[in-house]
C-alpha cells in the first residue's frame, strides 16, 4: 500500500474548511480578528460597490450626475476625504486590537510552553509558572480550554511560522529571537495549525494541531504523561538496533537522540509526520518503511531494511507509548 | 532646487517624520519617552506644514507654472498632514 | 517665473516659422538616422529598435513565467498531485515571482518608457543612447540565460524573497541561491542604467515649452519611476552583495549565532521590495491616464491632483515595507507606523482612480479595445487596493499574511494594476509602431477571457487564504474544504492563459513593426506629441508645446511639424543631436550631439553577462577575462564621445543660437554622474544601516572599534577630497594638472582606507568573527570597489590627456571624474567615522 498523506484522516476532523478557520474563531485572541476581518470584508465590498457605481454613471448616468462626477471636487471627496475619515477609524481599531492581542501584556497567569520550529516538524516543550521545562513532546499541544496559552516561538534552523488560525494569528519563528504569541481556545477540541513561512523543502507538509481539553480532561492528560519504565521486547530492541535512537528519544529508554521528534508518547498523538497522516499501526509501519515517499525530503531516512514483520514489531511497539 | 523644494514640501516634511518615528521605533524602543518623542516630531511636522501652506497661499505666484506648483504643493501638505497624523497614533495606541 | 535660464520666451513666438526649408534637409536627417541592415540590428542604440526590443523580451519573460504559473496551477487543481514533485514546484514557484518582477514588469515598463518618452518628449533620442543598448542586451542575454537555469534544475528554490538563513550556504548549498543573487544582480544594473537614462530624458530633452505642468502623464510617471528605482533598487543590490559574501567567504551578515541578524535581510529585502510594487504600477498608471483621456476623449480631468498622487506614492511607499514584516514580532508601535503609512499610501491611489473616472465622466462612452482593458483595469486594481487596505491592518495581517489571501491581493494588485494597464497600452501604441492596428474584434474575446479567467483565477484565493492554506505550498491534504477553490483557480488560470493565447494570434495576424514610416498613426486620437508623424529620427522639427495636448489645441501642428516649421528642421552639425532642455520650464540649453550605433555597448553586455554568469558557476578565471573585457569595452565605447564639434554655436530654428558642447551642472553628463553617485551614496547608506541594525539588535557581539587612527585618516580622505574638487579650476593651466590631482586624490584616499583597514585589523576583528565585522569590512570592499572605478576612470584621463583628447577649458571627462573622485573621499570618511561611532566605549 502506498500511504497518501491525508488519507481518510482523523486530524480531517480538526476542520472541514467551511466555514473558513479565520471566519470560525474559538478564542479571545482569534475572535476579535475575526469581527475586525467581517467588518474588513462587508466594508471593503460596500465601498467597492460605491466605485463600481461612480464607475457606472461615469459610463451611463445622466449627464447632471455625469457632471457632478466629472470635476476635481469629485475626486477630492472620492479620493481624499471619504479615505481619511473610514481610513481614520480604521486604523484607530486596528491599533487597539493590536495593542490588545499582542503578546506584550501577560499576566504570568498564563500556561508556559515552548515550541521550536524544525525542517519540517515542531518541538513542544511544556513549561512550568517559572519557564522550567516539565515535559517535551512534538507536533501536538495539548491546553485546557478558557486559559490562555503563552507560545515561546523559536526556531532551530530557518523561519518558520507557527499559525493556527482559529485559536489566533501567526508569528514567525526567527533565528536569534524568541517571539511570543498567546493563544486560547474556549472550546474543547481539534485545531489545526500548519507552518505559515516558507521554509524549503515539504514546507506544505509541516502540520500541527492544537487540541483543547476541558481542565479535568487536561490534568487526566497530564498525569498520564509518565514514561514507561523497565518496559522489553522485540520492538524497543529492533528500534535500538535499527539506528532509530540515533535521532529519536524514548524516556526510560537507552533511546536519546535529539535530532527527531521525541517518541516517548508517540502512540497517542493523532498524527504522524508532523500533521500529515492519522497515526495507527498501518501508517506507523508505512512511515517507518519509506518516509521519504510520504514527505520527500523530510529528514527520516527510509528503513526499507526491515522486513514486514519487523516493521510490524517496531510499529506496534511504537502505537503503544502512550 | 527652489522648485523642487517647494512642489514637494509637505512629501519632504513626511519622509523626514517617518524615518525619524522609525528610528525612534527601531533604536529607542517604545517607552514613554520615546512616544513623546513621537508627539512632539508630529507637532513639529504639522507645524512645519502649516507654514509652509501659509507661505503658499500668502504668497501667491504670479505665472502659470508657479501657480500650478503651489496648487500641487498645497495638496501635497495636506496628504502628508494626514499621514503625519496617522503616524502620531501608533504612540497614543498601541 | 518668467524665464529659468534667461531663455527669452517671447522668441517662441517666431514659431511655426514662414517660408520653405531648403531641400534636402529631411533627407540628410533620414540618412543621419539610417535604418540597420543585416548585422547592425545588434549594434543598433536608436530608442526606437532598443524600445522595441526591450519590450519584446520583457513580454517573452510574461508568457515563460506565464506557463510556470499555469504548471503550479495543474499541481494544485486537486490535494496531492505529482505533476510537479516539491523540488521542481519549489523551484517554479521561485522562479515565476522572480521572473514576474524582475524580468517582466519593471524591464517593460521601462522598455515603455525607452520607445515612447523621446517620441512623447519630441526628442531626437534618449540622451543617453549606447547606455540604452547596454542596458537591454545585459539584461536580455543574463535573463534568458538565468531563465534556462530551471531546465537544468538549477532555478533558486529559496523563494523570490530568498530568506536567509534558508538561503544561506548551511540550507540551500548547491549554486541555486547563487543563479538567483548573481542573476538579479545585473538586472538590478540594467534597471539602474535605464533609471538614470530615463531621469535625464524627461528632465533634460523635453521639446521646448513643455514645463513640467505641460509634461505628458505618462513621463511624469517615468520620471517618479526612475527616482524610485534610484533610492529602492540599492537596497537589493547591497542585499544581494552581502547574501553572495555570506555564501562565498562565510561572512555572518544574517547569521544570529554570529552576530548577524536575517531580520536585516528582511529589511533590505523589503526597503526594496514594497516600493518595487509603486515602481512597476506607476508607469502602468501613466500610461492609463493617457489612455483614458484620449479614449474619452477629453482632457485628463485633475492632471495636477495625478501628479501629486504619484508624487505622494513614489514618497510615502518608501514608508511601508515593514508590513511585510508584521508576524516577525516587531513591537506594535512599530507596527502601527508602517500600518499608518500603507493607509497613507491608499490615498494617492484613490486620487488616480476618481481622477480617471471624472475623466470617463466628463468624456464619450467608448467600448474600444483599449477602453476594455482600462475599466477592467479599474475594477481588479480597485479590488486589490481594498484587500490592501486590509491586510494593512495589523491584526487582520496576522491572520493573512503568506497565506492565500495574500497570493490574491497581490495578483489583484499586479493584474489590475499593470498588467491589463499593459495591455491597454499594447493596444494604444501598438499602431504607432506597426503598419496596422490591432483586430478590434478579437480585442474583445482577449479581454473578456483574461477578466473573467482573472477574476475567476484569484478570487477564490481569498477564501482559500481564510480557509488556512498558507503560500508557497507544493501541494495541500484534502479533506479542508480547499478542493473546490483551488480547482476553480486552475480553471481559470487557463481561462485567462487562453486570452493571452488569443493576443499572441492577434499579434501574429496584424502586427507588423513600422517603426521608420507607414505605421497605422493615430488611430485613437491622441493629443500628444508621440502621434505626430515620425520617423526613426523622431519628428521632422521639434515644437514648440504651449498646452498639455498640443495635437488638440492645435490642429495645424502636425503639418508645421512635418513640414519642418519648428526648432531643428535638419541636422544642424551633420551628426545625430537633440535639443537639450532646462528642467522646469523646458528651455531650449544647448544642442547635444548623440553617438550613433556601436558595437561596444553590445560587447560590454554580454561580457558582463558572462560574468556574472561566470560567478555563478565558480568558472573564476572566465569570471575575470569577462570582467576585463567589460570594462575595456566600456571604455572604448566611451573613447569617441565627448568631443568638440567645429560649430562651437548652432543655429536651432529661427535664429535662436544655442552652444553644441557645455560642462558643468548644466550639462547632462553631469546629471548623470549625479544620479549614479546618489545610487551609489544609496548602497553605502544602507550599508550603514547594517551596521547600526546589526549595533541594535546584536549588542552581546559588538567590539570596541580603534579611535587612534581616525584624525589621520579623516585628514587623509580631506585632502583627496580637495584635491579632486581643484581639478575643475586647474583644468584652464593644461590637462596635466587635473590629471595630477586625481593622482594625488586617488592616493590619498587609498591610503586612509589602508589605514582604515589595518586600524580595525590590528583590533583582531576579522570579517568572519561577527555580523560587525562583516558589515565593518563590507564598507571597506565598497570603497575600495569605488576607488578602484575611480582610479580607472583617473587613468582614463591620463590617457586622453596624452591623446590631447580633453578640452580645454572645461572637459565633462575631468568634471565627471572629478565628481566621482570627491564622492569616494567623502564616502570614505563616512564610513570610517560612522563604523568607528558605534560602540564607541
Amino acid at each position: 500500500m502506498i500511504l497518501r498523506p491525508g488519507s481518510s484522516l482523523s486530524v480531517t476532523s480538526a476542520g472541514s474548511g467551511w466555514p473558513p478557520a479565520v471566519f470560525d474563531p474559538a478564542g479571545p485572541y482569534s475572535e476579535p480578528v475575526t469581527t475586525l476581518a467581517w467588518a474588513l470584508l462587508l466594508g471593503g465590498t460596500a465601498v467597492f460597490a460605491l466605485v463600481l457605481a461612480a464607475l457606472g454613471v461615469a459610463l451611463f448616468g445622466s449627464a447632471a450626475l455625469k457632471a457632478r462626477l466629472g470635476g476635481e471636487k469629485a475626486i477630492w471627496i472620492g479620493g481624499f476625504a471619504f479615505p481619511a475619515v473610514v481610513l481614520t477609524g480604521l486604523l484607530i481599531w486596528g491599533l487597539m486590537l493590536t495593542s490588545s492581542l499582542s503578546a506584550t501584556r501577560v499576566t504570568g497567569a498564563e500556561m508556559r510552553v515552548k515550541i521550536i520550529g524544525e525542517m519540517w516538524w515542531w518541538r513542544v516543550h511544556y513549561q512550568d509558572a517559572e519557564g522550567r521545562e516539565t515535559l517535551r513532546d512534538a507536533n501536538e499541544l495539548h491546553i485546557p480550554v478558557g486559559k490562555p496559552v503563552l507560545l515561546e516561538l523559536e526556531t532551530a534552523d530557518v523561519i518558520h511560522s507557527f499559525w493556527v488560525p482559529r485559536l489566533g494569528g501567526k508569528m514567525d519563528m526567527i533565528p536569534g529571537r524568541t517571539n511570543r504569541l498567546l493563544i486560547q481556545a474556549d472550546k474543547p477540541g481539534v485545531y489545526k495549525g500548519q507552518c505559515a513561512e516558507y521554509c524549503g523543502g515539504p514546507h506544505a507538509l509541516m502540520g500541527f494541531i492544537v487540541v483543547a481539553h476541558t481542565a479535568e480532561d487536561f490534568a487526566r492528560w497530564k498525569a498520564s504523561r509518565v514514561p514507561a519504565r523497565g518496559e522489553q521486547g522485540r520492538g524497543l530492541e529492533l528500534f535500538l538496533s535499527s539506528g532509530c535512537a540515533a535521532c529519536h528519544t524514548i524516556r526510560g529508554t537507552p533511546a536519546t537522540g535529539l535530532a527527531g521528534p521525541d517518541l516517548t508518547h508517540v502512540g497517542s498523538r493523532q498524527t504522524l509526520g508532523a500533521g500529515i497522516l492519522p497515526n495507527n499501526p498501518g501508517t506507523m509501519a508505512g512511515w517507518i518503511a519509506d518516509a521519504q515517499a510520504i514527505k520527500p525530503a523530510n529528514r527520516m531516512p527510509a528503513y526499507h531494511q526491515l522486513s514486514a514483520e519487523e516493521l510490524l514489531a517496531v510499529s506496534e511497539y511504537l502505537v503503544r507509548r502512550k | 532646487m527652489r522648485s523642487w523644494a517647494i512642489l514637494l514640501g509637505g512629501l519632504l516634511v513626511w519622509a523626514a517624520h517617518f524615518f525619524l518615528l522609525y528610528g525612534i521605533g527601531e533604536f529607542a524602543g517604545a517607552s514613554t519617552a520615546a512616544r513623546g518623542g513621537v508627539l512632539i516630531l508630529s507637532m513639529l511636522a504639522l507645524l512645519v506644514d502649516f507654514w509652509l501652506a501659509r507661505r503658499l497661499i500668502t504668497l501667491r505666484a504670479s505665472d502659470a507654472f508657479g501657480r500650478w506648483r503651489a496648487d500641487v504643493a498645497l495638496g501635497g501638505l495636506a496628504l502628508t498632514a494626514l499621514a503625519v497624523l496617522w503616524q502620531a497614533l501608533p504612540a497614543l495606541i498601541g | 517665473m518668467r524665464s529659468e535660464t534667461g531663455f527669452d520666451p517671447a522668441l517662441y513666438d517666431r514659431f511655426p516659422t514662414k517660408g520653405r526649408r531648403p531641400k534636402g534637409e529631411e533627407d540628410e536627417l533620414r540618412r543621419i538616422w539610417c535604418k540597420p541592415k543585416g548585422w547592425e540590428y545588434l549594434t543598433v542604440v536608436n530608442n526606437n529598435y532598443v524600445g522595441i526590443y526591450y519590450l519584446g523580451t520583457a513580454f517573452l519573460f510574461f508568457l515563460m513565467a506565464g506557463v510556470l504559473a499555469l504548471l503550479m496551477r495543474a499541481q494544485l487543481a486537486a490535494p496531492m498531485l505529482e505533476i510537479l514533485p516539491q523540488g521542481v514546484y519549489n523551484q517554479v514557484f521561485t522562479m515565476h515571482g522572480t521572473v514576474m518582477m524582475f524580468l517582466f514588469a519593471v524591464p517593460a515598463v521601462e522598455a515603455a518608457g525607452v520607445l515612447l518618452l523621446p517620441q512623447m518628449l519630441a526628442a531626437r533620442d534618449l540622451p543617453f543612447p549606447r547606455l540604452s543598448a547596454y542596458a537591454f542586451w545585459a539584461y536580455a542575454v543574463g535573463g534568458l540565460c538565468f531563465f534556462a537555469s530551471i531546465f537544468v534544475g538549477l532555478a533558486p528554490d529559496g523563494g523570490w524573497f530568498m530568506y536567509p538563513p534558508l538561503t544561506s550556504k548551511t540550507y540551500s548549498p548547491g549554486i541555486n541561491t547563487d543563479f538567483w543573487l548573481l542573476g538579479i544582480g545585473f538586472i538590478e544594473i540594467s534597471a539602474i542604467a535605464g533609471a538614470i537614462e530615463i531621469i535625464v530624458g524627461v528632465l533634460r530633452t523635453r521639446a521646448p515649452g513643455m514645463s513640467l505642468d505641460k509634461m505628458p502623464i505618462f513621463a511624469w510617471s517615468m520620471l517618479v519611476f526612475a527616482v524610485m528605482i534610484v533610492i529602492a533598487f540599492p537596497s537589493i543590490i547591497l542585499g544581494t552583495l552581502l547574501l553572495e559574501i555570506e555564501r562565498a567567504f562565510n561572512w555572518p551578515f544574517f547569521d544570529a549565532t554570529r552576530g548577524g541578524d536575517p531580520m536585516l535581510w528582511q529589511h533590505l529585502f523589503w526597503f526594496f521590495g514594497h516600493p518595487e510594487v509603486y515602481i512597476i504600477f506607476l508607469p502602468a498608471a501613466g500610461m492609463m491616464s493617457m489612455i483614458v483621456a484620449t479614449v474619452a476623449k477629453t482632457e485628463l480631468v485633475g492632471y495636477r491632483l495625478i501628479v501629486l498622487a504619484m508624487l505622494a506614492t513614489g514618497f510615502i511607499s518608501f514608508g511601508v515595507w515593514a508590513h511585510h514584516m508584521f508576524t516577525t514580532g516587531m513591537p506594535p508601535m512599530t507596527t502601527g507606523f508602517f500600518s499608518a503609512a500603507s493607509m497613507a499610501v491608499s490615498v494617492p491611489a484613490g486620487l488616480q482612480v476618481f481622477s480617471w473616472i471624472a475623466t470617463i465622466a466628463i468624456g464619450k462612452r467608448s467600448f474600444n479595445a483599449p477602453g476594455l482593458f482600462v475599466l477592467g483595469s479599474i475594477v481588479i486594481f480597485v479590488t486589490g487596493g481594498l484587500t490592501g487596505v486590509m491586510v494593512a491592518m495589523v491584526p487582520f495581517d496576522w491572520q493573512a499574511h503568506d497565506s492565500y489571501f495574500i497570493v490574491a491581493h497581490l495578483h489583484y494588485v499586479l493584474i489590475g494594476g499593470m498588467v491589463f494597464p499593459l495591455f491597454a497600452a499594447f493596444y494604444y501604441w501598438i499602431p504607432m509602431v506597426s503598419r496596422r492596428a490591432l483586430s478590434e474584434r478579437l480585442a474583445k474575446w482577449v479581454f473578456g477571457l483574461m477578466f473573467t479567467g482573472m477574476n475567476i483565477a484569484f478570487l477564490p484565493m481569498h477564501l482559500a487564504g481564510l480557509q488556512g492554506m498558507p503560500r508557497r505550498v507544493y501541494t495541500y491534504l484534502p479533506g479542508q474544504g480547499l478542493e473546490l477553490p483551488n480547482l476553480i483557480s486552475t480553471i481559470g488560470a487557463f481561462m485567462l492563459a487562453v486570452g493571452v493565447s488569443l493576443f499572441l494570434v492577434d499579434l501574429a495576424r496584424n502586427f507588423r513593426l513600422a517603426l521608420d514610416e507607414g505605421n497605422a498613426g493615430n488611430v485613437y486620437d491622441g493629443a500628444t506629441l508621440e502621434w505626430l508623424p515620425s520617423a526613426l529620427y523622431s519628428t521632422r522639427s521639434i515644437p514648440v508645446v504651449r498646452s498639455p495636448e498640443p495635437l488638440r489645441d492645435d490642429p495645424k501642428l502636425a503639418e508645421d511639424v512635418e513640414k519642418g516649421r519648428y526648432f531643428l528642421p535638419g541636422s544642424a552639425t551633420g551628426l545625430r543631436e537633440t535639443i537639450v532642455t532646462s528642467p522646469l520650464l523646458a528651455e531650449p540649453q544647448y544642442l547635444q550631439i548623440m553617438p550613433g550605433p556601436s558595437a561596444w555597448p553590445f560587447a560590454a553586455a554580454i561580457f558582463t553577462a558572462g560574468f556574472f554568469l561566470a560567478l555563478t558557476v565558480q568558472a573564476y578565471s572566465f569570471a575575470w577575462v569577462s570582467a576585463v573585457l567589460t570594462v575595456a569595452s566600456v571604455l572604448r565605447w566611451l573613447w569617441d564621445t565627448d568631443r568638440k564639434v567645429e560649430k562651437g554655436e548652432v543655429d536651432i530654428g529661427a535664429g535662436i543660437m544655442v552652444p553644441t558642447y557645455v560642462t558643468g551642472p548644466s550639462s547632462h553628463g553631469w546629471w548623470a554622474m549625479v544620479i549614479l553617485l546618489v545610487v551609489m551614496a544609496m548602497i553605502f547608506i544602507m550599508a550603514l544601516f547594517s551596521l547600526a541594525f546589526l549595533w541594535s539588535n546584536q549588542p552581546s557581539f559588538w567590539a570596541a572599534p580603534p579611535l587612534g587612527d581616525a584624525v589621520l585618516i579623516s585628514l587623509l580622505y580631506g585632502v583627496a577630497f580637495a584635491a579632486a574638487l581643484a581639478a575643475r579650476p586647474l583644468l584652464r593651466r593644461g590637462p596635466t594638472w587635473p590629471v595630477l590631482l586625481f593622482l594625488v586624490s586617488t592616493l590619498a584616499s587609498g591610503i586612509a582606507l589602508w589605514l582604515d583597514w589595518n586600524g580595525w585589523n590590528a583590533t583582531g576583528l576579522g570579517p568572519e568573527a561577527s555580523g560587525q565585522g562583516a558589515v565593518i569590512y563590507a564598507l571597506q570592499a565598497l570603497e575600495a570597489f569605488a576607488l578602484a572605478i575611480g582610479v580607472l576612470m583617473a587613468a582614463y584621463c591620463a590617457a586622453r590627456a596624452g591623446r590631447g583628447l580633453i578640452t580645454l577649458p572645461r572637459s565633462n571627462t575631468i568634471d565627471l571624474t572629478m565628481l566621482f573622485l570627491a564622492y569616494c573621499a567623502a564616502q570614505g570618511l563616512t564610513g570610517a567615522l560612522f563604523g568607528r561611532a558605534f560602540g564607541m566605549p
